[in-house]
């Protein structure tokens, strides 16, 4: 374990000269050991992917690299020839990428595309064994039915499938390295947990060195030997998995540690209230119809919530929870079933009646980068809600920048538009658009997914507290049961577009009853993991003294 | 006969084209001085391509404005003894130099080719935006609403775009078609456009404001009406809005043949916008679609709009060269460049540079107006 196989010395990754800093690797050192599974942490714009891509010499455009050196069998990667650096990817490392749809082409068979692996780095492997390797490969990947999926083309494949193939591909001519880009990210937990325990099963038979590219804290306590935090281009922290989770000394690392969620919850609503719900939703079905097939996207859907109360509703994709808030709010008209929202039969308004009920109920999306629109000013989105409303412009105004300083934007935010806002700051502009219409109820949809850990963090804070002081009625939409815990008073369960468990958190969490929901529960990354919390005061301390750092 | 070298001649293409140089300083100028400020377009100043395109396109829009100082002859004026003369011959009588020649009839071609440019310059681009106007109005309910309406439009829109364009032309701009009541129909049909599009956005930013939307909607019905009396039925109760016939009968067969392809690229890009996240949170704090289709929509297609009509003007340039090649719809006397080829394409043998005025001047507007659209496109890209 103490060979290294790998050396990364002094590496400087210069960016562009108009980016927002100078470098985006900053004078990297470090030892990459045989036969470990070594994780690169950090948030988006950390620098994680820029430097992995020198390993193989791969630096996107418009980077340079300004000094430094990349050692691997003796030789400097950064200085190799192109052909030499053909013979080194694929055989001597390879990558798997986040996207398995996009890593392979879409028009050939996929079988053929492993097997060009072989004709290109093996040629010692003559045409008609190339395919018997394949299969045994797909085999090894415990891909059901190998030889249908080797004469499958990318589409016809599952997304988990997809991954696997992509595996395959990479491990063909048995590399001493393989780097993983966030490989499991755009997958489901549950598919994501299988190929985890895939990747360190192969690693058993393979014995490679595996480089890891995660943001996703929950991953790295499941699989990693060795763990390096970054920052800023820098590399801040690297140690034992054991150090860095449980122990960590940095002050950057102690606050991504201590903004990873728990997957427990602590929250009991009052199950006894009697008081009239914000929302009702009663057997309410929607089936997309197409000529050849219909799909039930949510099957029966009830419950009831009442303000102050969160619902945090869960479950893979495809399981109808973003089809379930959509039909709630009438972006869709739902098939059957009644909504109804302060006693009032939301479904059954039409024309002005819902153009003025539409303020009762409100959403938060997912990306906030599509939910803004980019023409327009921050004021005229927290204003135009009300000024529809009849509100005169003048009180309009003043309630916006009221709603700014709640959300934690200043006032001189009213007059710019969202281009000039980062991920987080555009999210809580959002929550501020959707609050700006006094809803009782809110929808959220994943709408902290697309955040970093510690911005998700602050935006669920804000989320809380804006709740308490407008007392709404929130239906929480995500696929991460951390997040959920958090967030909800009541959690449902949705596969298939069934709701297949409804309870307390507290009971979903700790007595789960449906088999999905233990499934569910038993693939989140890094269940076994206790993240260590910080003191809130110690935490804001070491966030203050971070900033002024920066 | 005295004539000049081909230097004199370049040198007095040059001092001709003084006032345009002048106006084009000037132009650059405050391009580059207030670059920040002028968004899309001041950031063409990082662009070569666009910048030369630009310049290009001005060139020949300030020498049709400021014709009367850079043209040496009259467009029409007739000289027996100079017929079919090469570049550079003196006309003895005047003393002035027919710098790029004569044509047939003894007409300086250089002056001809300013002159025709006014023709070009005004038709191209009106015939243009009022076809964007047309493809906006109807393209963008098509994407946004769809069903019926969009499969019923989009049928009517292939089947023109399926047609042969020359004998569209034939059929709409022939002279005997200019004497029946066609002409008058499709142009009424198509200048009622503007006057729906200007109510849909009246209506669509005051819809909650009863007072001014009353007072705007009787201003846009008022002047609307002033409008498309002159030019439609050319019968302007002040007398001031008037167009020729002639015009008027190019200009419809121009539009009808354009505003099927905006219409589906507007389309096109209404339905990708209307996915996004923005626009559902417009619906659900209650807007209208024709709020959302305006202001939610088409402000953020404005940048592939902006290139395609660049690309488009260029593409209407061509067929009104088309139309004069082929005789159709101008006087038989008229400067345009697609006449100007017309009238000079038998004499090439004799004279070889007799096409090349009007020719070149057609294919750099054109060039100019694509390399403008590319630093456009280039530029719109990096947002």
């Amino acid at each position: 374990m103490n060979e290294k196989i790998l050396k990364i010395k002094n590496l400087t990754i210069a960016l562009p000269k108009n980016a927002d800093r100078q470098f985006a690797v900053e004078d990297a050192n470090l030892d990459v050991f045989k036969g470990e599974i070594l994780f690169i942490v950090g948030e988006s714009g950390s620098g994680k992917s820029v430097m992995t891509s020198a390993i193989l010499n791969d630096i996107p455009k418009g980077l340079s690299v300004t000094s430094g050196s990349v050692i691997f069998n003796e030789k400097d990667i950064l200085k190799l020839s192109q052909k030499e650096l053909n013979k080194l990817r694929g055989a001597n490392i390879s990558m798997i990428y986040q996207e398995p749809m996009a890593a392979l082409n879409p028009s050939i068979r996929v079988g053929k595309q492993v097997d060009e692996v072989y004709a290109l780095h093996r040629p010692e492997i003559n045409a008609e064994d190339r395919k018997s390797e394949t299969l045994k490969l797909f085999e090894q990947m415990k891909l059901p039915n190998p030889e249908r999926i080797y004469s499958s083309y990318a589409h016809q494949v599952s997304g988990g499938q997809c991954q696997r193939i992509v595996i395959a591909m990479a491990l063909a001519c048995n590399p001493d390295i393989l780097i993983a880009d966030e490989p499991t990210t755009a997958l489901d937990v549950t598919t994501q947990a299988e190929i985890l325990r895939l990747i360190s099963d192969l690693k058993e038979i393979y014995k490679n060195t595996i480089i890891f590219i995660t943001h996703d804290f929950g991953v790295v306590a499941d699989i990693a030997d060795r763990v390096v935090v970054m920052c800023q281009g820098k590399i801040i922290e690297k140690g034992l998995k054991k150090e860095i989770l449980m122990k960590p000394k940095e002050p950057y690392t102690k606050l991504l540690v201590d903004a990873m969620p728990l997957l427990e919850t602590t929250r009991l609503p009052d199950q006894k209230r009697t008081d009239s719900p914000s929302v009702e939703v009663k057997s309410l079905h929607k089936i997309y119809r197409t000529r050849s097939n219909q799909v039930h996207a949510v099957n029966d859907a009830s419950f009831v919530l009442r303000n102050g109360e969160t619902l945090g509703v869960v479950g893979e994709s495809g399981s109808g929870k973003s089809t379930l808030a959509k039909t709630l709010i009438r972006l869709e008209e739902p098939t059957s079933g009644s909504v109804k929202i302060r006693d009032e039969n939301f479904l059954s308004l039409s024309g002005k009646d819902l153009i003025s009920s539409r303020k009762k109920i409100q959403m938060i999306f997912q990306d906030p980068f599509g939910s803004l629109n980019p023409s327009q000013t921050v004021g005229f989105m927290l204003t135009r809600g009300l000024e529809l409303q009849g509100v005169e412009p003048d009180e309009a105004r003043k309630k916006a920048f009221e709603l700014l300083q709640q959300v934690g934007l200043g006032e001189q935010a009213f007059r710019r538009k969202p281009q000039n806002f980062s991920g987080g700051q555009r999210q809580r502009i959002g929550i501020a658009r959707a609050l700006s219409m006094g809803p009782d109820v809110v929808l959220a949809d994943e709408c902290v997914s697309a955040l970093d850990l510690s911005v998700q963090k602050q935006v669920l804070l804000l989320l809380n507290k804006l709740q308490k002081t407008y007392n709404m009625a929130i239906i929480f939409i995500t696929h991460d049961l951390r997040v959920a815990a958090q967030v909800s008073d009541y959690i449902a369960v949705m596969e298939k577009g069934i709701i297949v468990e409804f309870g307390t958190a507290y009971n979903v969490f700790n007595k789960p009853k449906h088999n999905y929901t233990k499934m569910l529960l038993e693939a989140a990354p890094g269940k076994d993991w206790h993240p260590p919390r910080l003191d809130p005061e110690e935490a804001a301390k070491i966030a203050k003294s971070l900033e002024t750092i920066n | 006969m005295e004539s000049i070298g081909g230097f004199e001649i370049w040198l007095i293409f040059f001092t001709r084209f003084i006032p345009v140089w002048i106006c084009l300083a000037i132009f650059y100028f405050c391009l580059f001085y207030w670059r920040k400020k002028l968004g899309l377009m001041g950031r063409l100043c990082d662009s070569p391509i666009g910048l030369i395109g630009l310049f290009i396109v001005l060139f020949w829009i300030f020498g049709a404005i400021l014709a009367d100082w850079v043209a040496i002859f009259d467009a029409y004026e007739q000289s027996g003894m100079y017929r079919r003369k090469p570049p550079g011959t003196i006309n003895e009588k005047v003393g002035l130099p027919y710098i790029f020649g004569t044509d047939t009839l003894g007409r300086d071609l250089f002056s001809r080719m300013i002159y025709g440019s006014q023709i070009v310059l005004l038709i191209a681009p009106a015939a243009t935006i009022v076809a964007y106007v047309v493809g906006i109005s109807l393209g963008l309910p098509a994407g946004y609403i769809g069903g019926r309406y969009d499969t019923v439009l989009s049928f009517l829109a292939n089947l023109v775009l399926a047609f042969p364009v020359i004998l569209l032309f034939y059929l709409l701009v022939a002279p005997g078609v200019r004497e029946t009541i066609l002409p008058n129909i499709m142009a009424g049909i198509f200048f009622i456009f503007p006057i729906i599009f200007a109510l849909m956005v009246i209506y669509s930013s005051f819809s909650e404001r009863q007072n001014v939307l009353i007072l705007s909607t009787f201003f846009i019905l008022v002047i609307g009406a002033w409008l498309y009396s002159g030019l439609v039925f050319n019968a302007d109760p002040l007398g001031i809005v008037a167009i020729d016939p002639n015009e008027l009968n190019i200009f419809a067969a121009v539009v009808f043949t354009t505003s099927p392809g905006v219409f589906r690229i507007v389309r096109g890009l209404t339905m990708d916008i209307k996915t996004r996240d923005y626009v559902a949170a417009a619906v659900t704090r209650g807007e209208g679609p024709f709020f959302v289709m305006i202001w939610e929509i088409l402000p953020n297609a404005r940048g592939p709009l902006i290139v395609d009509s660049c690309l488009r003007i260029g593409y209407v340039t061509i067929l009104l060269g088309t139309l004069g090649f082929f005789g159709l719809g101008m006087e038989p006397e008229s400067p345009d460049w697609g006449s100007m080829i017309n009238q000079t394409r038998s004499y090439i043998r004799l004279v070889p540079t007799i096409v090349l005025p009007a020719t070149l001047a057609l294919a750099s507007f054109v060039l100019g107006l694509n390399l403008l659209a590319d630093g456009l496109r280039e530029q719109s890209l990096k947002d």
